[in-house]
């Protein structure tokens, strides 16, 4: 009887793909959980890799803007009118100045007008600065009196109680410095300004000091008056309006950066046109932030297109294992007349719904990922915000997984299916290689881009996973034959454990998948190491070079040898700090002179003794001669003139060089002190000493040597109107003080011709006879010997951006050009002064002595850890001695900064992608043991059915894995160093490139080895506990399974 | 469907193993006619899964012509050969487990197995599919759950699940104790009979051969002998060779002259030596 009850046509109307996917995916839902966890990070680092630069870059904007609130405030002020008929515009005129679009993005503008005033009617010089700022009253406390109602009513700084004894109720005249009229100002009361540093003075705050006049350098000062703006209505003051706001952070972002910098750049022409300038720094900060965002824009999709890439190589892995496993399953649905085409898609619906899944669900948690870092990392320093790049890249990501998903059933489904039935698939070796060699070939090319080219393009940066792949593949390959190999040996060695796991080895292609897997990520962790802890470095010692050292203490002093002897109280023996005083140059494009003391520089300074070699610092230092020092107010010198000659200097052909001049009658003998309590270095000239008598002639100079002088030098000097030429020595017999009846000159050696521009026939030089004989050939020019006690020409390490040559100059106290000698030993950056700077012994310059200039000079103090920990106690010393220290800087502070860098909170991402990497290759190590434990089981179970004792197929278990897995660690970490090493330089570490301070970019090896073995204990101990698994279920029973 | 016919006429298959050429078939001719139930029978290594797998066009012949029905398989491209299985041909394969989805009920394999059906092709209902072959009560049972004698009804059914007109099944009774294995020859033979199905069925198994109407002994690639109700025959090949039965090949040793006369219009074989003599 035939079958004669027909339902229905035939099979798509059965549901298709998706009839039975729900059944297939519970099947095997773990693989199913481990493509979509694969795929769960792929398309993580896809939305969170864009997500977090735009994030570290609206960061940065808001910390520049925070961090930098004056420079990129807005500060506008107007000079007073020019001419009489001329108004001066009102704060509110500057106020328009801000476009209407960007004020919601600025602060409430703080209007002002000052006038800085001299004080008519009473008898010091003091000057003082009016000043009206829009709700200045709320900014101070009133220590007495009232804040001031009334036109011409101020409040004068508690501070200028004391000094100028101000008090309420008192009342004085004044008026503006460049007008003489004047008007009356009374006194109401004395203020405190609540915080000097609050926001709201915008930098011109009081000044906090009350200053005595000192004559000759300034007169005397007090602190800010304030007063009401009416008074400035009344009273013909040089007004100058002043009107501050600033960008808000937290509400400007970096889509508004354009329109800022543009908007400041307008202001500024503007401001020109009303009588004013905007200082606003904001555009330089624009290109800042944007420099910084073009490294955020690196530094990141680096290190994430490495996850990721590395992600969709092991869902590629993860991907053949599955298919693998599914091949009786296809090669049923073929049977079955299944097309290839039906039987891959099918295949792919199934495995595409994790992987789609999977891929997807990476942007939530991409998202939730980016919220923790905002709170943590990022401080709160971006906005929510969804850039466009992020759905673009998570959409990307998944058509990119599906596309693997796709190639991957595409290969296997088109199998034979007579293949396709064999129980273990028969590899098309051939096919294997070739894609594997396509990975090696890819790799070496990238690598050859990297190494050769000129560093552009994404090759060179993959250059760590490029190279662990193909190292990692090449191993793989070479590890079958030598797994044979090894098996054969160590079976007739009778090493029968040994020989087992390397067999098992040899037989199983799937280790290749695995040891490259694990090559890679061990290279990805060993990249992500050395990547933070190589910039790590760079930013601590970048931090420490630019601040010199662990703190800098900036000194006011008035004089050097103030400055020297107050710290010779605190630290006599330099333990906790090193002075470094700096003479600017009047031009920016001369050198600076930057004066150390060398011994203890090397001992304090960050990295002080890499500043030279020890032979640098000993040619550095001061020479050992003890200077010749005396007090008194006269200096006795007792000097003959020895034979003189009439000297014609002659030009080339022989014929004089100037008209014949009458005889010299007579020289004057002068010296060069240097006051041990200014530092100052004076001339002392002698009376005339007449020539043409051999008598010895005792000659008087008065000095101003109480506190101490010492003599530097000694020479010759003619009067003006005699400058007929004499050749001759002069000899000094005695030279004494009130203090000491003979002062001891030295050794005629000791002292050396300073050369001083002049005529080339022009020389002096010393030798015996007497206390000092100076031989001389003079045409009416100043001549000079120097004791010894500093060198003529002063050696200086000069940074290698200045073009030294023999005739440069470096400035000394005073600002007087000082010839210097390069001593070419400079090893390492110039802390702190890195260009255009020469490094001088402090030592050498106070002996050379020099009025001070104050404003191009500075006294700088810098401190060790150990200082920095008694920096209080030094500050208050300081100022017991009557100076006025300021710490300036932390290298701590700097280090921080450095921190907060778009670089390094890019860089913070590389501990993510050492967990993402152990976290890939122990899923590739679970995926490959789950879907082949078994066979392996199988294979184990036999071998004890032959007798072969438990321990024994127990220890080929282990080793199995445990071996290739741990020599591929130790392949990927060092891919992963050498990787870094091609990487890193193309790593913009910093915003500004290049500078004076070089990269340190060599291998942490501390970092590289602690990855290493932490990697290979991780590792190892997975495969171990695998490999026991395995053995623990090779029992007979085992044997006879079919339906897997 | 009605049962479909085989022909093959001097059919080759060469396969590569080892750098060498392999004949697994040389010059295979033989009918089987719609309906019919054929039993291949022969020693390991002789080619009855290499003729079973050709049939079901899972390999592609080396020479010769082999005919299913109206379909040449020699000439048919892998799309062509994908239609004729999805409807025409049904394969069961060795090992009962390697033919199911393990995660699917046996009705669900049905199902699974009929969904590449054409669309013009009527197929009956699972649960009559699996009706046919006793298992409808076991329907929706997990493949774990089931015998492995009903594990293999479950595979034959999947086999028939498009009621194809030709079942080819490669040893479908192996690895089952006598009650299993006559439980599935028994639905073999239902299936044969109610349906007229061709089926070509490979064994080892005498007893299962002895139940068969037809057999075909294969040895070393060339049709050896045929059975017919008990009764076994050697075959004369289309080039005129004749395999000797195992036991008259003892007796003439490869190498033998042979007197081949016609008496009373019987063939006879006569033994001679180097000389001709007898």
């Amino acid at each position: 009887m035939r079958i004669r009850i027909f339902l229905r046509a035939g099979g798509e109307q059965l549901g298709g793909h998706t009839l039975f996917l729900r059944q297939a995916l519970r099947y095997r839902w773990t693989q199913a959980l481990v493509l979509a966890g694969i795929c769960l990070l792929i398309g993580t680092c896809a939305a969170f890799a864009p997500w977090f630069a735009r994030a570290v870059q609206q960061t940065v904007m808001t910390e520049t803007l925070s961090g930098q609130r004056l420079p990129a405030a807005w500060q506008l002020e107007t000079s007073p009118a020019r001419t009489g008929a001329e108004q001066d515009p009102e704060p509110e005129t500057l106020a328009q100045l801000v476009p209407a679009d960007l004020l919601p993005l600025f602060s409430t503008p703080v209007l002002g007008v000052h006038s800085d005033i001299t004080w008519r009617g009473v008898p010091e010089s003091i000057t003082s600065r009016l000043i009206w700022r829009d709700g200045y009253c709320a900014e101070v406390v009133m220590i007495e009196g009232r804040c001031p109602s009334a036109p011409n009513e101020v409040i004068a700084s508690v501070n200028d109680r004391q000094m100028w004894k101000l008090a309420p109720g008192q009342t004085f005249r004044a008026g503006a410095e460049t007008s003489t009229s004047d008007g009356a100002l009374k006194i109401v009361g004395l203020y405190q300004p609540r915080d000097n540093a609050a926001d709201y003075w915008y930098g011109r705050r009081p000044t906090g000091h009350s200053r005595p006049p000192v004559e000759g350098k300034h007169p005397g000062g007090t602190d800010y008056l304030l007063t009401d703006r009416s008074t400035f209505r009344t009273s013909a003051w040089d007004q100058h309006a002043t009107m501050d706001t600033r960008p808000l952070p937290g509400l400007t972002w970096l889509d508004d950066l354009d329109r800022l910098e543009a908007a400041s750049n307008e202001s500024k022409l503007k401001a020109v046109d009303l009588g004013a300038e905007n200082t606003t720094s904001l555009p330089a900060l624009a290109d800042r932030i944007r420099s910084q965002r073009a490294q955020a824009a690196t530094i990141i999709p680096l290190i994430m297109v490495q996850v990721t890439l590395f992600g969709l190589v092991v869902l590629a892995l993860a991907l053949a294992v599955v298919i693998d496993q599914r091949r009786p399953e296809i090669a049923i649905a073929r049977l079955r007349g299944s097309t290839a085409r039906r039987t891959g898609r099918a295949l792919s619906v199934e495995l595409g719904v994790p992987v789609l899944l999977g891929t997807l669900a990476g942007g939530p948690l991409g998202f939730a990922v980016l919220q923790i870092v905002r709170s943590t990392w990022l401080q709160g320093g971006a906005p929510l915000e969804l850039p466009w790049p992020v759905p673009v890249a998570v959409i990307a990501a998944a058509a990119v997984a599906l596309g693997v998903v796709a190639l991957q059933v595409r290969g296997t489904v088109r199998q034979q299916i007579s293949g396709m039935l064999r129980r273990v698939p028969q590899r098309s070796g051939r096919a294997i290689s070739l894609v594997d060699l396509s990975i090696v070939v890819f790799a070496v090319a990238g690598l050859v881009s990297a190494l050769t080219g000129t560093g552009r393009g994404p090759l060179p940066v993959l250059a760590p996973a490029l190279l662990a792949l193909a190292a990692g593949l090449t191993f793989a390959h070479l590890l079958l034959p030598i797994a044979r190999f090894i098996s054969r040996r160590a079976l007739r060695r009778g090493r029968l454990g040994l020989a087992l796991g390397a067999l098992q080895i040899s037989r199983r292609p799937a280790v290749t998948r695995i040891v490259a897997a694990v090559a890679a990520a061990a290279a990805l962790v060993g990249f992500a190491g050395q990547a933070a802890s190589v910039a790590e470095h760079n930013r601590d010692s970048r931090a420490g070079y630019e601040t010199g050292a662990e703190g800098v203490v900036q000194v006011t002093s008035g004089y050097l040898p103030k400055f020297t002897q107050a710290l010779d109280t605190i630290d006599p023996d330099r333990r906790w700090l090193t002075p470094v005083v700096v003479v600017r140059p009047p031009s920016p494009d001369s050198l600076q002179t930057v004066m150390i003391e060398p011994a203890s520089f090397r001992r304090i300074a960050y990295r002080g003794d890499r500043l030279t070699d020890p032979d640098g610092f000993h040619a550095l230092s001061a020479p050992a001669v003890q200077p010749i020092e005396f007090r008194g107010r006269q200096l006795t010198i007792t000097a003959t003139a020895g034979p003189m000659e009439p000297f014609e200097p002659e030009r080339l052909d022989g014929s004089p060089d100037s008209p014949p001049q009458p005889p010299a009658k007579t020289v004057r003998l002068v010296a060069n002190l240097v006051d041990l309590r200014t530092g100052a270095r004076n001339l002392v000239t002698f009376p005339p000493l007449r020539l043409g008598t051999a008598k010895a002639s005792v000659l008087r100079a008065p000095v101003d040597c109480r506190d101490g002088c010492q003599l530097l030098r000694l020479g010759i000097s003619r009067d003006l109107t005699d400058r007929s030429g004499l050749r001759g020595t002069v000899q000094i017999g005695k030279l004494a003080s009130d203090d000491r009846p003979s002062i001891m000159l030295g050794k005629p050696g000791d002292w050396q011709p300073l050369k001083e521009a002049g005529s080339t026939d022009e020389s002096i030089g010393a030798g015996a006879g007497g206390a000092l004989t100076l031989s001389v050939t003079n045409l009416g020019s100043e001549q000079f010997l120097q004791y010894a006690t500093a060198p003529a020409i002063v050696p200086a390490l000069v940074t290698p951006d200045f073009r030294y040559d023999a005739s440069a100059t470096t400035p000394s106290f005073g600002g007087a050009p000082l010839p210097l000698s390069k001593l070419d030993r400079l090893s390492g950056p110039a802390n702190r002064f890195s260009l255009h700077s020469a490094v001088v012994d402090l030592e050498i310059m106070r002996r050379i002595g020099g009025s001070l200039d104050e404003a191009s000079t500075e006294f700088e103090l810098w401190l060790n850890a150990e200082g920095m920990a008694n920096v209080g106690t030094i500050i208050e010393q300081l100022q017991t001695a009557g100076l006025a220290p300021v710490l300036i800087e932390r290298r701590a502070d700097r280090t921080a900064s450095y921190g907060r860098s778009a670089s390094a909170l890019a860089l913070q991402l590389t501990p993510v992608v050492g967990i993402a990497g152990w976290a890939l290759a122990i899923v590739v190590l679970l995926l490959t043991v789950v879907t082949s434990w078994r066979s392996r089981a199988q294979d184990y179970a036999s071998l004890r059915i032959t007798g072969v004792p438990a321990p024994v197929t127990g220890r080929a278990a282990r080793w199995e894995q445990t071996g290739p897995v741990a020599l591929a660690v130790l392949l990927g970490s060092a891919c992963g160093v050498i990787g870094a090493q091609i990487a890193l330089p193309l790593i913009p570490l910093f915003a500004d490139t290049g500078g004076p301070y070089p990269l340190e970019l060599a291998t942490n090896w501390p970092v590289a080895l602690g990855l290493w073995a932490g990697g290979t204990v991780v590792l190892a101990v997975v495969t171990l506990l695998l490999g026991s698994g395995v053995n623990r279920r090779a029992s007979y029973s085992r044997i006879r399974e079919e339906l897997s | 469907m009605s049962g479909l016919a085989i022909s093959t006429t001097g059919l080759v298959h060469i396969y590569r193993a080892h750098g060498h050429d392999v004949a697994a078939l040389s010059g295979i001719g033989i009918t089987v006619r719609p309906g019919e139930l054929v039993g291949l029978l022969g020693p390991s290594g002789a080619g009855k899964s290499t003729l079973l797998q050709l049939c079901g066009g899972l390999l592609t012949p080396s020479a010769g012509r082999l005919q299913i029905g109206e379909h040449n398989l020699a000439t048919m491209t892998e799309a062509e050969l994908d239609r004729m299985r999805s409807g025409d041909v049904g394969i069961v394969l060795q090992g009962a487990g390697r033919n199911l989805i393990p995660y699917l009920s046996p009705l669900d394999n049905v199902r699974y197995a009929q969904q590449a059906a054409p669309r013009d092709r009527e197929v009956p209902a699972a649960i009559d599919v699996l009706e046919l072959v006793g298992l409808r009560e076991q329907a929706e049972s997990p493949l774990t759950a089931l015998t492995p004698g009903q594990v293999q009804l479950c595979a034959v059914a999947v086999g028939i699940a498009t009621m194809p007109g030709l079942l080819l099944a490669d040893e479908p009774t192996s690895q089952l104790d006598h009650h299993a294995r006559d439980e599935v020859l028994a639905a073999i033979r239902t299936i044969n009979q109610r349906t007229g199905m061709t089926v070509l069925l490979i064994t080892h198994d005498p007893e299962v051969a002895a139940a068969l109407p037809r057999t075909i002994t294969i040895r070393d690639g060339r049709i050896a002998a045929e059975g017919r109700s008990g009764e076994e025959y050697a075959v004369v090949a289309s080039d005129g060779s004749l395999p000797l039965p195992p036991h008259v090949a003892e007796l003439l040793p490869a190498g033998t002259l042979v007197q081949v006369t016609i008496e009373d219009g019987q063939v006879r074989l006569s033994p001679v030596d180097q000389e001709g003599n007898r």
